[in-house]
């Protein structure tokens, strides 16, 4: 009896001891890449930060309009910085995964094929939110300062309806192209903008003729006014 | 290489022709209405102020669509002149250019045609303009062929507010950079000596933002900077047939401006050691001119101001420093009539841009044309200023202005990277 006891704990304690030399050098593999990783991500994050400062990338930001509106939504550090935040994440995030791979357990192979399948439209999406982000900006700036010299009292709510209405738009494309809820966004952005123009068309036929007519009054009557002005050049 | 520029046509025809004396050249577009008189009040003008010498008289066309360069063919320069001196008639030349908006590709080809001739004098005349006369050729030429200058802008007699951008920024400005005290008007027509054509068409940059957006204000200022023999001939009142594009004031404003701006970038060696500044010799006697009263809406100048002030404050804040801004702030609730924008304070705002323009701190056109409200702020602030007086008032604040412009120009070096 106490032989088959001894046996079978030597059993165990050898099939543990075999698991744990089989796991130990996947377990130095991931604290390794994660090591890695780590100053990888590091190294990215200080050769980028000099880079962008050489081409003066936050000022690039500032003509673009990108740090205003970053400014906007609360965020307070500097754009290059936020870019060499952005790309150690990135880096640390891929050798981290890769380090879980390097683990072979079921579930982290399983994670590992999910999480590089999604990639790409994560960073498809990443790079429509960044280009939606700008020509929004640019075109609400060229639209206010046109208004501006136009002397529209309006100006600045033309100026947001279009920041806003590219916005929206960019948002509708990041979120088909990251497949979330894919055929609910277009429908209801559809709806959305459908709607709206419906809306502004009843509203100037029916509530806004009068206005209408008086805003196209006032700008012929400028015009007119303008013709009588002197030649600046 | 400035014979690249032109057909194989063209170049037979310069053959033929060998070598001239003058050139005058006449960049048209659509010009059927008055192509036909400029073309025999400049014939006129060249046989009567020029008998001995050998003329020729370029057409370049854009591809008009009216029939211009037909009538340009078909005019008949059968000059008394040229009946009673035997001259060697004045040949012409038709060299097509691709539309209005390529009147540089047109200049360009006339000083190509220019330089192959080997002329001494080259004069360039609007193919629009209403009020030439014949004088303007001894006016445009002789300084060239006589004086050895080698510019010759236009400058004539306007209305007292006519070329207020002119008066308020480009002209001083200019003068403050380049030390030569030269006005930029748009006259009609002005004069070129043939090495100078010559080596503006050889130039690369005609291509540039500053030639395609403000031919007259890339040639004053080229000539300037690089140290040309520049004066100024009195052409008189001048008018141009009435085009029915208009261009708007705030795009006026991002072309000449933006043209004065790109120079600046260009020529920032030879400009940043200038510290006064000098008359240039100026031909042709003083017209004074008749004018008739216009139409002037301070109060829409200042509500356009105000309107800027509010909803522009934040491109304003990229562009101009703490204390300009400070200063601007209050001009927004002053009613129109106590309305006043310091000629200092206007000084530093346009150095305040061309710092920003420079440093590229916001997107460039729109960079200028949000300066549009501010220049409709100062206007309206020298109409109130001027509006008493008459020609010589404004003349003294200009002159004024200038000396502002000079005194302030150690503030937009200091800050010039």
């Amino acid at each position: 009896m106490s032989e088959l006891w001894r046996e079978a704990m030597v059993e165990a304690f050898r099939d543990t001891m075999k698991r744990i030399a089989l796991f130990l050098p996947n377990l130095l593999a991931m604290i390794s890449l994660v090591a890695a990783g780590l100053v990888a991500a590091w190294l990215a994050k200080v050769l980028l930060l000099r880079i962008l400062r050489a081409v003066r990338f936050d000022s690039l930001c500032q003509r673009w309009g990108l740090a205003a509106a970053l400014g906007k939504a609360g965020v307070t550090q500097s754009p290059a910085h936020l870019v060499g935040r952005l790309a150690f994440w990135m880096i640390f995030l891929l050798f981290a995964f890769m380090g879980l791979g390097a683990l072979q357990l079921p579930a982290s192979t399983s994670l590992m094929n999910v999480i590089f399948g999604f990639l790409p439209s994560l960073l498809a999406a990443l790079f429509l939110l960044l280009f939606g982000l700008l020509l929004a900006n640019f075109f609400a700036e060229a639209a206010l300062i046109a208004a501006v010299n136009a002397q529209i009292q309006e100006a600045r709510l033309i100026a947001n309806l279009i920041r806003w209405g590219i916005m929206i738009f960019t948002t509708a494309m990041v979120l088909t192209q990251l497949g979330i809820a894919k055929e609910i966004v277009v429908a209801a952005f559809s709806i959305t903008f459908g709607g709206i123009v419906l809306a502004l068309a009843i509203a100037l036929g029916l509530g806004g003729r009068t206005i209408a007519k008086e805003a196209l009054e006032r700008r012929l009557r400028d015009t007119r006014e303008r013709e009588e002005d002197i030649s600046h050049l | 290489m400035t014979l690249d520029l032109l057909s194989r046509d063209v170049q037979g025809r310069l053959s033929e022709i060998g070598a001239a004396d003058i050139l005058v050249g006449v960049p048209s577009y659509d010009n059927a209405k008055t192509i036909e008189r400029v073309m025999l009040t400049v014939d006129q003008g060249l046989v009567e102020c020029f008998p001995d010498a050998r003329c020729v008289i370029a057409v370049c066309d854009g591809g008009s669509q009216d029939g211009t360069p037909a009538i340009a063919e078909r005019v008949g320069l059968k000059t008394p002149l040229r009946l009673l001196v035997p001259l060697p008639p004045s040949p012409r030349t038709v060299a097509p250019y691709q539309g209005a908006a390529s009147m540089g590709e047109a200049v360009r080809t006339l000083f190509a045609i220019g330089a192959a001739l080997q002329v001494q004098a080259c004069a360039v005349i609007d193919a629009d303009v209403l009020t030439i006369t014949p004088g303007w050729m001894d006016l445009l030429i002789r300084p060239i062929r006589d004086e050895r200058f080698e510019y010759v802008a236009p400058l004539s007699r306007r209305h007292k507010y006519d070329g207020s951008l002119s008066n308020g920024l480009i002209y001083p400005l200019t003068r403050a950079l380049y030390g030569k005290r030269a006005r930029q008007a748009p006259g009609g027509g002005y004069g070129v000596s043939g090495a100078r054509a010559a080596a503006w068409s050889a130039k690369n940059e005609w291509e540039d933002a500053a030639a395609r957006q403000g031919l007259d204000i890339w040639m004053l200022t080229s000539a300037l900077a690089e140290g040309a023999r520049v004066c100024q001939a009195y052409l008189g009142p001048v008018l141009h047939e009435p085009r029915d594009i208009k261009m708007d004031l705030s795009a006026q404003l991002t072309r000449a401006v933006g043209a004065v701006f790109a120079l600046m970038e260009h020529y920032q060696a030879e400009w940043s050691s200038v510290t006064s500044s000098v008359p240039v010799p100026v031909f042709g006697p003083l017209f004074e001119m008749e004018t008739s009263p216009v139409a002037i809406n301070v109060a829409r100048m200042v509500k356009g101001f105000k309107q800027g002030l509010r909803d522009l404050l934040p491109i304003w804040e990229v562009a101009l420093p703490y204390e300009t801004l400070s200063e601007l702030l209050p001009l927004g609730g002053l009613e129109t009539e106590e309305f006043r924008l310091p000629a200092r304070l206007w000084v530093q705002i346009v150095y305040d841009f061309a710092l920003a323009y420079h440093d590229r701190l916001l997107h460039r056109e729109h960079l200028l044309k949000a300066m549009t409200p501010l220049y409709l702020g100062w206007t309206a602030s020298f109409v109130l200023d001027t509006k008493d007086g008459g020609q010589e008032e404004v003349e003294r604040v200009v002159e004024a202005l200038c000396a502002t412009y000079e005194s302030a120009k150690p503030y937009l070096l200091e800050r010039w990277r």
